[in-house]
């Protein structure tokens, strides 16, 4: 049981890692919202991970910065209206990198 | 690159970003409730669980804000806040502080402008930098001043200039205007000292050449004001050409007025030698 709590600020959180499911994620299901992408990550973690869902978002800020991934408004699935991120090409070649 | 741009836009649009992650984060935490509520909790419960499946929001705002937008900005916005809403509360001190360092800035920029005018700024004159100063140079001093018989023989004979213009030290006079009297500073120049300058006047007519003509004598004597002396002592009179200065006596009829205030009470131009400034047919006031 490996307990990774993002919300600590400094040094040891390893970025990289959540950067990395998430855009695996992506790469894997397409277009999803914050909710589900977290979701998913726990899934696929199968409790070797405590997230906090929360801590995905400034993952996907960073993710958006460096232009990996984008975002645009959708319809989820109950018909309420999230943020979708999807992955873009650049972020396919550094996944295959 | 990217990353910098996508900070300082963030700047910009910080509100509506902000907005923007609150809704997410609202439309994230009802997602979670709904899938509690699903497996069974009641509202409360599912409310709950969700935010302690989300994590602490404040937290994960500020690490977002951090990663977002240059931290540097926002915490020295930070601290000017902070530091307006602590002046506000103590007025007296602010407004004492407000008062010395307006007086102390004041002085220096009212120093500095001084010594601008004086010293590092080109006259308003016409191609400052084609103007040079004649002198006479003796045992006694470098810098003097041409008599006016060496001021013909230079216009005469020499090869090198443009034009020259000759000038007297300013001193201060008494002027008389309708009985009022006045002080003013006044100089004696050749005719052709404003049209060589390019200074136009305001109203009527400067210095031609023929006012400085001994043979035939000019009948008139003109005398060309200065703007701020024509404010303050002939109260800004629109219909001051013609009117008659009598300066140390001697009758002038104001001939012209200056629009603007040009230094010509300059030691950086040439001279005529005082004794000579009463044969000179115009004069000029200068301030």
């Amino acid at each position: 049981m490996l307990p990774i709590n993002m919300n600590q600020p400094n040094a040891e959180v390893p970025y990289g890692m959540l950067d990395l499911m998430v855009l695996k994620t992506l790469a894997a299901l397409g277009p999803l919202h914050g909710y589900g992408i977290a979701r998913r990550i726990e899934q696929v973690a199968q409790g070797s991970l405590a997230l906090n869902q929360g801590t995905i978002y400034p993952a996907l800020l960073r993710l958006g910065q460096k232009g990996w991934l984008k975002s645009d408004w959708g319809m989820s699935e109950n018909n309420r209206r999230a943020r979708f991120y999807s992955i873009t090409a650049t972020g396919r070649r550094h996944l295959s990198a | 690159m990217p990353t910098i741009r996508s900070r300082l836009l963030d700047i910009v649009f910080r509100g509506r970003r902000d907005r923007r992650l609150a809704d997410e984060v609202q439309s994230h935490l009802e997602f979670l409730s709904d899938e509690f509520m699903a497996n069974g909790m009641s509202p409360a419960e599912a409310h709950l669980a969700a935010r302690k499946s989300f994590g602490g929001v404040d937290q994960m705002k500020a690490l977002y804000r951090e990663q977002r937008g240059l931290p540097f900005i926002d915490s020295i916005s930070q601290d000017v806040r902070h530091a307006v809403r602590g002046l506000r509360r103590t007025p007296t001190f602010t407004v004492i502080s407000v008062v010395i360092l307006a007086l102390a800035i004041g002085a220096n920029v009212g120093v500095v402008s001084l010594l601008n005018a004086l010293l590092v700024r080109e006259l308003a004159v016409r191609e400052p930098s084609s103007l040079v100063q004649v002198a006479f140079a003796s045992a006694g001093e470098t810098d003097g001043p041409l008599t006016y018989t060496m001021f013909q023989e230079l216009s005469a004979r020499q090869q090198v200039f443009f034009a020259v213009l000759g000038w007297t030290g300013a001193s201060v006079r008494d002027v008389e205007i309708d009985g009022t009297t006045a002080s003013a500073a006044v100089f004696s120049a050749t005719g052709n000292w404003f049209a060589e300058l390019g200074v136009r006047p305001a109203l009527g007519r400067l210095l031609i050449e023929n006012d400085m003509s001994l043979a035939p004598l000019s009948t008139e004597r003109v005398a060309v004001i200065g703007y701020r002396f024509w404010q303050r002592h002939l109260l800004g009179d629109p219909a001051v050409v013609g009117r008659t200065i009598r300066i140390n006596g001697v009758a002038l009829t104001m001939s012209a007025l200056l629009s603007v205030v040009i230094p010509v009470c300059d030691w950086r131009l040439s001279r005529m030698s005082q004794s000579h400034s009463q044969r000179s047919r115009s004069l000029t006031t200068c301030l």
